[in-house]
This record gives C-alpha cells, sequence and structure tokens, in this order.
C-alpha cells in the first residue's frame, strides 16, 4: 500500500503538469494547505478535471491498476475530499 | 510575420483550450495569444469568414480534427462500411480546399496531420490492407494524410504538423478515454506541450530566427577522447562500438542539418595540424573539412574564438548554438556571450543525436537551393579572402571577382527564396518592411511598381538570390520601397548596380526624381552607412532621404555585369542585356 508521503508526492507530479497550462497568474502551489478546489482554487473546471485524471493515473502506477478517482462517490466527495493537497491526500489513502 | 504579435485562432472539433493555455504561457518563445473557435464547428468556420472569431485578431490558426468527424468517409471505414478510395480523396480534397481558403485570413496555418489514439488497434493487420470497395482503416488514415499534404503543400502559408510523433513520445498517457467522455479533450497535457512547442519552432522559422551556425567542439563532442593524445586512430568513431557508432550518427545528423542550410564551424581546444589531419584522414569521419564553413582550433578562450568565427561568417550571435562536452566550457560561453544559444548537453554520449533532434531550433518554412549549397558558399568567400589579400588595391579585386547581377522580376522560380530573404535581411535593408509570399507577388504586379529579386555570382561560385529592391512611380516622383542586400556581397558595387535596375524603372515611366527614405531599425545602420557614405545620391541634411534626379544618368561601376532574368524559372538562362560595363 502506498504511504500519504507517495500520494502527496504523486499529486505534486500531476501539479506540475497540470501548471504548464495554468499561466504565471494561477500556478498551483506544491503545498499541503494548497486550494484544488472551491473557493480560492486556481483550476477551472477542465484543469479540475484533467487534475484529477493526472492523479488517479499516477497512483494506478504506483501499483494500484483498479483506483479511480472519477466514480460516483469520488464525485459525491469532491467538495471535501478535493479541496486541499492534504484532504485529497488522506482520501486517496482512505480509499486505497 | 510579426513574431511579437503572435494570435492563433485555434479551430477543433475537440477541447484544446489547454493547448491554448500552453501556448500563451511556455517559456520558449514567441508567446503566442490564442483564441479558441467555437467547439466542433470546424467547416462552417472554415468556411465563413463573416463568423465573429475571425474578427478578434487572429494573424494564424490552428485546424486540428479528428478523422472520423472531419472525413466521414473514414468514419465509414470505421463502421466497416464499403468506401473506395475515390470517395476517401473527394472529401479530403474537399476539407483541404476549405484550409486553404481560410489561409487567405491569417499569415500562418498549422495543420495537425490526423491520427488515431494509441489504444485503438481494430482488426490489426487487416486494418493495412485493401480490397475492392473497402480499404483497412489504418492504411485509408496514411491514404489520407498523404492526400492531404498533396493538396496542401503548395501553400506556403499551411505548415503540416506530425501529431503522431507527439502520440508517440507521450505513449500510453497521449490519450485517455475518460478525459475524452468527461471534458471532450483528445489529448494529453503531454501532446499539448509537445504541439506548442512545434507551433512554436515554426513560428520563429518564419520570423527568420532560427540557428544559422553551430560551432561544434572536437574531442568528445565530434568524436570520442582526445585526438591529441591518441591520435585519429585513437579516436571512437564509427566501427563496431556502441559509443564509436553514437559519433557516427551525430555526426551523420549535424552534415542532414547542413545540407539543409545549417552551417557547421569548429572552435576547439586542440592543436590545429593535429585536429585537421584527424577530420581528413580518419576514415570513419562523416563530416569532411569541406562541410564546416570555418574553425578556430587554437589554446584560446573559446568564447573568444566563437566571436571571431560569427564575424568571420558575417552572422549575429543570436543565430548560433554551441555544443560542447564540457559543462565549463558551456557556461563560460554562456556567460560571455548570452545571445549565443548553449544548451546542456548529456554526460552519456550516445545521447547525443537525441539531444541535436530534441532541440528544435532549425526550422523553417522551406529549404531553398541557396539553403542547400550555403556552406560551399562560405569556402568559396574562403578563397575570395585568399584573392583579396594577394591583390594590390580594392578596384583591382573588385576586378578580379568578374562579378555577375542577374535581376529578374518575383515568380514561381524565386519566391521562396525571395520571401525568406525579405524577411530575414536586417542590415543592409533600407525599410525593414515584412510581407509574404502572396503580399510580395501582389506588390510586384501592381501598375507603375518594380520589385526585383538579385542573383550574384563571381569567379568562384555563385551567390544565389541575394538582393531584392523595388520602386514605386507615381507620375514624376519614384520612391524606392524596398533594398535589401545579403551581407554576403555586400560592400562588393552590387548596390550600385541594384540601384541602377531601380532608376532605370523610374525613369522609363517617366519619373523626374527618384526618392530613397532611410527608416532606422535596430540593426540597419550599414545600410545606412552605405546610402550616406557610397551611394553617390544627394541626400538632405539628417541624411534620411536621398535621391536622383533623372535629367542625368547614374554612374554604375563598371567591375559588374549586369543582366535580366525573368524569374519565372529560376532555372532559366537569365538574357544577358548588355556585356560588361553595364550600365555604365
Amino acid at each position: 500500500m502506498a504511504s500519504k508521503q507517495q500520494i502527496t508526492d504523486a499529486i505534486y507530479s500531476a501539479i506540475d503538469e497540470v501548471n504548464a497550462a495554468q499561466g504565471s497568474e494561477n500556478q498551483i502551489a506544491k503545498d499541503p494547505k494548497a486550494i484544488l478546489f472551491g473557493q480560492g482554487g486556481k483550476l477551472d473546471s477542465l484543469g479540475l478535471l484533467t487534475f484529477v485524471l493526472q492523479v488517479e493515473q499516477r497512483v494506478q502506477s504506483a501499483g494500484h491498476p483498479s483506483f479511480t478517482l472519477t466514480d460516483e462517490k469520488a464525485m459525491a466527495d469532491t467538495a471535501t475530499a478535493f479541496r486541499t493537497v492534504d484532504s485529497l491526500s488522506d482520501y486517496i489513502v482512505s480509499r486505497l | 510575420m510579426d513574431i511579437k504579435n503572435i494570435h492563433c485562432l485555434l479551430i477543433a472539433d475537440h477541447t484544446v483550450d489547454q493547448l491554448g493555455a500552453i501556448l500563451k504561457s511556455s517559456d520558449d518563445s514567441p508567446v503566442v495569444k490564442a483564441s479558441v473557435a467555437p467547439f466542433d464547428q470546424v467547416q462552417q468556420i472554415l468556411m465563413n469568414p463573416a463568423l465573429s472569431c475571425w474578427k478578434e485578431g487572429a494573424n494564424a490558426a490552428l485546424v486540428w480534427t479528428r478523422p472520423e468527424r472531419a472525413i466521414d468517409a473514414f468514419r465509414r471505414i470505421l463502421s466497416r462500411e464499403r468506401v473506395t478510395q475515390e470517395e476517401l480523396f473527394a472529401e479530403v480534397d474537399e476539407f483541404a480546399s476549405l484550409i486553404l481558403r481560410a489561409s487567405d485570413r491569417v499569415e500562418a496555418v498549422f495543420v495537425p496531420l490526423w491520427t488515431m489514439p494509441a489504444w485503438w488497434r481494430g482488426t490489426g493487420g487487416l486494418e493495412l490492407k485493401s480490397r475492392p470497395g473497402a480499404i483497412g482503416a489504418v492504411r485509408a488514415l496514411m491514404l489520407m494524410n498523404a492526400r492531404l499534404a498533396e493538396k496542401l503543400e503548395s501553400n506556403s502559408k499551411v505548415h503540416l504538423l506530425d501529431a503522431s510523433r507527439w502520440m508517440a513520445s507521450a505513449g500510453k498517457n497521449a490519450t485517455n478515454p475518460k478525459l475524452w467522455l468527461m471534458t471532450k479533450a483528445l489529448y494529453s497535457l503531454e501532446v499539448f506541450k509537445d504541439a506548442a512547442a512545434d507551433i512554436k519552432a515554426i513560428l520563429r522559422g518564419i520570423a527568420g530566427l532560427s540557428k544559422k551556425l553551430i560551432v561544434l567542439d572536437l574531442d568528445d563532442t565530434l568524436w570520442g577522447g582526445v585526438v591529441g593524445e591518441n591520435g585519429w586512430e585513437g579516436v571512437a568513431l564509427g566501427g563496431h562500438d556502441p559509443v564509436g557508432e553514437s559519433f557516427a550518427d551525430f555526426q551523420r545528423a549535424l552534415k542532414g542539418l547542413k545540407n539543409t542550410g545549417v552551417i557547421l564551424g569548429i572552435v576547439s581546444k586542440n592543436d590545429e595540424k593535429t585536429a585537421v589531419a584527424a577530420i581528413r584522414e580518419n576514415p570513419e569521419m562523416v563530416l569532411k573539412d569541406s562541410d564546416f564553413a570555418g574553425w578556430r582550433i587554437n589554446w584560446l578562450d573559446k568564447a573568444t574564438n566563437i566571436k571571431e568565427l560569427a564575424e568571420e561568417l558575417n552572422l549575429g550571435h543570436d543565430s548560433i548554438i554551441f555544443i560542447d562536452d564540457n559543462p565549463a566550457e558551456r557556461a563560460r560561453v554562456k556567460e560571455s556571450l548570452p545571445l549565443v544559444t548553449v544548451p546542456d548537453w548529456p554526460a552519456d554520449k550516445m545521447l547525443y543525436t537525441q539531444a541535436l533532434h530534441a532541440l528544435r531550433l532549425f526550422d523553417r518554412p522551406s529549404v531553398t537551393d541557396e539553403d542547400m549549397g550555403r556552406t560551399d558558399m562560405y569556402v568559396a568567400e574562403r578563397q575570395r579572402t585568399e584573392a583579396k589579400s594577394s591583390s594590390v588595391s580594392m578596384e583591382d579585386w573588385l576586378a578580379s571577382l568578374q562579378l555577375k547581377v542577374t535581376y529578374e522580376p518575383l515568380g514561381p522560380g524565386n519566391i521562396k527564396r525571395a520571401a525568406q530573404l525579405f524577411n530575414k535581411t536586417n542590415q543592409m535593408n533600407l525599410t525593414t518592411r515584412r510581407m509574404t509570399e502572396a503580399e510580395l507577388l501582389a506588390w510586384g504586379q501592381e501598375k507603375n511598381h518594380a520589385m526585383y529579386a538579385y542573383r550574384v555570382a563571381d569567379r568562384f561560385g555563385d551567390y544565389g538570390l541575394t538582393g531584392l529592391a523595388a520602386v514605386a512611380v507615381n507620375g514624376a516622383e519614384a520612391t524606392v520601397t524596398d533594398f535589401l542586400l545579403s551581407c554576403r556581397v555586400m560592400g562588393r558595387g552590387v548596390e550600385k548596380g541594384m540601384l541602377t535596375t531601380l532608376l532605370d524603372f523610374a525613369k522609363k515611366l517617366g519619373a523626374k526624381k527618384t526618392t530613397a527614405k532611410y527608416i532606422e531599425s535596430k540593426r540597419n545602420k550599414p545600410c545606412h552607412d552605405y546610402f550616406k557614405d557610397e551611394s553617390g545620391l544627394p541626400k538632405n541634411d539628417a541624411a534620411t532621404e536621398f535621391w536622383w534626379n533623372h535629367d542625368q544618368d547614374f554612374p554604375t561601376p563598371t567591375h559588374i555585369t549586369l543582366v535580366q532574368g525573368n524569374g519565372a524559372d529560376a532555372s532559366a538562362d537569365p538574357q544577358e542585356i548588355k556585356n560588361e560595363p553595364a550600365h555604365a
């Protein structure tokens, strides 16, 4: 099972990827407190879905091939689970 | 095309918003403003110039489509319906005609070739076969792309992009079916990053900003090991050894670039005699000494040597790239010559060729005969310099060159090179106007206008098309609108020959006076110096206006033979209208 730090690193790697399309004023920090979704978030809906799929791919590649972040449960939990890097890490660990 | 003001309209049947964001924000130049046209209305947008998306100031467009959406016959092929090649090609031709129509509205159109997602394999090998009335999908896709390329290649504004390479580079992450289903984005950010980098490389090429000179180190750069210690027999090059083979591959890749007009030079800390002997005598050398336009092989500082070589070859530092295996030498050149591009270079020698191909610094919209023979011109220039040093006076030297200047109107045989020269020449350029091929042709064909291309040759060789000048006559007044000459032939009296042809044209159309107004740019001081000090034209106090009154003949140099060509076909023999001294 992947540790929380491994999951956080996977999220940071996904942040690196999506930042390429974010513009200098909308860069997402690689910080546990960085806001991903909701008020203060810098991702639009397309950016958020791209980010979610990037994270999903990375977790799958880390030894969890059937892991998904785009099922109904994850979508229903978006507001809380995707709020920050830290909350997303916790959420992913809880679902592994 | 104004490289600082590029606005690209993204027209697609899949979500490309993130490509737009990457074009705007990625670090490499130019910054591209991008706007996204209404989703999935490609045909309508290409057809209709009145749509609002065309009115936002775009000077470039990207047309990126899914094959099954753009070409209905291909969708039917995927559905295993019977489709003939003729039906398929008819739709491709129609799509190509829409792109060509849209190209009138912008200065550049980018068209990624059609691809299928990497996960799609259909029925395997059957997809490559065809039988009467049925074509395999992969085979159809290859035929469609080849047909599209064929139909678009005559338009110099249209630039095809190899999307399959982006897909291969991104691997299994190139496409994600979930991304498509949830966002209608067909491609991943990795693909978009590659696409943006390729688009920017082409834009730099169009603007004449591609690199012209590769300066190379020798030891552990062109061959493995130190030639001064091991002799040429002891260096790693070619043979049956992975490192030796990798250096031979690297040299082959460099030779390929040289054959498209990129100049190669050497700056190496070595004993010159030993190093040159290694180049000439090692049978494994792919690059020969005649492949190098010049070199500085000595024990001096490399930055100083690069500066000297650039002066010898008449090239600006911003057109140079320096490749050296030694990080300390790279750092020194980076610090001393900030305009020279010094890429990080892999420590692993087997990755050199890959690193060279990854640079994206040599894109150009087209390759002319002049480009392909550029190094030969520099070799000939070396011989001219030797002749100059042995001549008694400047006049003797000029006379010894046996210069021949052929002037011709613009046409299919010379427009590519003419446009390239028109948009790249900075130093000897009176007004620094920039125009596309179509604009140049149209301008030259207007009544009372003359736009001439000039080919220059001498006894050492042919410089090719190296000058362009234009005059517009309006009643008794004529204006020199453009006057530009490659630095390769500056200072040999070619300028006066060019002036003669313009003044002749103006006089024949009844002009009493012809005026040339100098418009200052960052780099055209040499042109000002020429008009001010050498042209022989009267000038105003500020030396910004120069003129000739046609009540007297313009004195032309006696060492030039001026010949009129037809320009319709570059290969046609020009008709010599005057023997020496022409127009004297």
